[in-house]
């Protein structure tokens, strides 16, 4: 039930956090997002996904973004730059629309008798379980996938020799 | 398991190598660490091969696939050696890792050669292309190759992201994610919009029309021995997948499907040999002239049947020599740490006189590219004729012959611009030693099979049977 909505809001958000101009409220827009797509998972049965959703994206990228955006200006102007974006109402749309996802989760949540919609319900176990034992070649490959960009981030990113 | 050997002793190699370069920063030990590792997972193949037959649920391995995995590890072999005498130019770039991001990336085009469902496949085409941005944008003081490095990450994370939504639209469809159950897909229009997105994905990989807009900046910003495996690798993992898949029941394109292939084949090559014609940047014309051998590769997936799939895969083999000659040659004139490589017809004045071994490598590779002979490009071409003449594919093969005569005015103008005289020599860049060694090995193939081409077609043929 609420799938469409949620739905809807990512697809809205994401179009703000790509038009803007404005870098730090583009992240904020994108952590709405990717708040609203993990309601999509968990509306599709995949609740591990959902959380990991919420957790690595939403949680651990997106702020490390903003860290860097944020030390990328570190001066005076920007600072003062940086208060003219949070006066006025410009915060209400954001917390309006994620105060949505929560109110949509919250009935979803103390409505379990609500019928789920159809789709295989996958849960953190039997992810788990598959990873470590069918698939661990997959695992091991996904780590040959981080090594080459950490391999080649680190390259990229070291100070020049003189 | 014997049979997945050759990945097996890759991964190892690459622990070893992590290894080795944590333990001695010295870029020569870790060429030969890499180059052993090349060659030791070579030499696993055969026997490999011979294991018992096993329905892996991951990997396809089939003699099709060892072939390919072959062709792989050697132009892998090839570009390790390349890179340990192209690198020595550059003073105050660490080398060791380009030769860690070459042997992952190997491995990744390995795991897509061989792969039998979306997950390995996915894993195997990520690990390779980002490997691959890192080796593109690695001489960091070249402000082009940076900017060709971000140019193929944000393309190639557009592709990625097409090849994920056509997977997720054909799991939707078929509830599987092996390859073989995808492509059997009901013919409805979820699953006909999954496998489009999945074409669209593969087309920017093989970089034929009209998903090519990215090809000239990358190539032309790439270092010499990043451009050729650039040039080459993923494109040989990509043509593997896409001949297993069209060798699976139930992969038979409708004929609409048909008709649009038909039509990016004929613009690849008529697009790529055109568009090269006005170019003076010897790696931008290799990089148009990749798009049209893609053209005329996909003459010969269309061609299908036996005659067909054999001249896919003997292309390819010769499209890989050739494009290793060519940007070998463009490698070894080159100073990794000057502003540019020696990429310009200008570089390549009077090549004739002043090394006339390295004018005559690159004279034979740009006669196989034109599909001249002695080269084996020649033979290679001939063969998607008798192919698409076989299939009666008339206006196809009419398109290849008239693209391949544009083509031959810039692969001479070329062959000229290094025989005139006037030109002051181009500044020698060392010796390289081990790009020259490379040199030797692939004109000498690629003379010898070009005038005896018998053994290459058995192999082949004994590959694919």
């Amino acid at each position: 039930m609420i799938f469409w909505p949620a739905a809807l809001l990512a697809v809205v958000t994401t179009a703000i956090a790509v038009t803007g101009k404005n870098p730090v409220h583009a992240l904020l827009w994108f952590v709405i997002s990717l708040l609203a797509m993990a309601v999509v998972f968990f509306e599709l049965g995949a609740a591990f996904a959902a959380a990991l959703e919420v957790i690595v994206y939403a949680g651990a990228i997106v702020v490390l973004f903003l860290f860097v955006v944020m030390m990328l200006s570190l001066d005076k102007a920007a600072a003062l730059r940086e208060e003219s974006w949070t006066k006025g109402p410009v915060w209400l749309l954001p917390v309006g629309f994620t105060g949505m996802l929560g109110v949509a989760l919250a009935w979803q949540m103390l409505n379990t008798a609500l019928p789920a919609r159809p789709g295989r319900a996958v849960l953190p176990a039997a992810v788990g379980l598959k990873l470590f034992s069918t698939d661990f070649l997959a695992v091991e490959m996904a780590s040959l996938l981080l090594l080459a960009g950490l391999v080649a981030a680190f390259h990229l990113a070291r100070e020049a020799q003189k | 398991m014997i049979q997945a050997a050759p990945l097996a002793v890759q991964g190892i190699f690459v622990a070893v190598l992590l290894a080795a370069v944590a333990i001695r920063r010295s870029a020569p030990l870790a060429a030969a660490v890499t180059g052993v590792g090349f060659v030791a997972a070579l030499c696993t193949i055969p026997a490999a091969m011979h294991g018992a037959a096993i329905a892996g649920e991951q990997f396809d391995l089939s003699g099709a696939t060892y072939g390919f995995w072959a062709v792989i590890l050697s132009v892998g072999f090839l570009l390790s050696v390349m890179g340990s005498g192209y690198w020595r130019g550059a003073k105050n770039l660490p080398a060791e890792e380009f030769f860690i991001l070459l042997l992952v990336a190997t491995l990744g085009a390995c795991v897509l050669a061989a792969a039998k469902d979306v997950l390995f496949l996915f894993l195997g085409l990520e690990t390779m292309t980002l490997a691959m941005i890192g080796m593109i944008a690695y001489p960091r003081h070249r402000p082009e190759a940076a900017e060709a490095g971000i140019k193929y990450l944000i393309l190639s994370a557009m592709s990625s992201a097409f090849l994920l939504f056509g997977f997720g639209l054909l799991e939707l469809a078929t509830g599987s994610l092996g390859l073989a159950d995808v492509l059997a897909a009901p013919n409805t229009p979820m699953a006909v919009a999954g496998l489009a997105m999945v074409g669209v994905a593969a087309g920017f990989k093989l970089s034929v029309v009209p998903f090519h807009i990215w090809v000239p900046d990358v190539y032309a910003g790439a270092p010499a021995p990043s451009g050729a495996f650039l040039a080459v690798v993923p494109k040989l993992a990509v043509l593997a997948v896409i001949l297993r898949a069209t060798g699976l029941p139930g992969a038979a394109l409708a004929p609409g499907a048909l008709h649009v292939v038909s039509v990016v084949a004929a613009l690849s090559m008529l697009a790529g040999n055109l568009l090269a014609l006005q170019q003076q940047n010897v790696k931008r014309i290799l990089g148009f002239s990749s798009i049209a051998h893609l053209g005329y590769l996909l003459v010969a997936i269309l061609a299908a049947g036996e005659v067909g799939r054999v001249a896919v895969v003997f292309y390819a083999v010769t499209y890989a020599l050739t494009m290793v000659a060519a940007f070998g040659v463009l490698a070894v004139l080159s100073n990794a740490g000057a502003a540019r490589d020696a990429e310009t017809i200008a570089d390549l004045r009077g090549l004739f006189w002043s090394r006339p071994g390295l004018a005559a490598v690159m004279t034979l590779a740009l006669l196989s590219l034109a599909g001249m002979p002695p080269a084996i490009g020649f033979i290679a071409k001939m063969y998607i004729f008798a192919a698409g003449v076989h299939q009666e594919l008339w206006w196809l093969v009419g398109t290849m012959i008239a693209s391949s005569v544009i083509g031959l005015f810039y692969y001479l103008s070329m062959i000229l611009a290094m025989a005139q005289r006037q030109a002051p020599a181009p500044a020698a860049a060392g010796m390289q030693a081990g790009g020259r060694l490379v040199l030797g090995v692939v004109s000498l193939a690629v003379l010898v099979l070009g005038v005896a081409p018998e053994p290459l077609i058995a192999l082949v043929k004994a590959m694919l049977g």
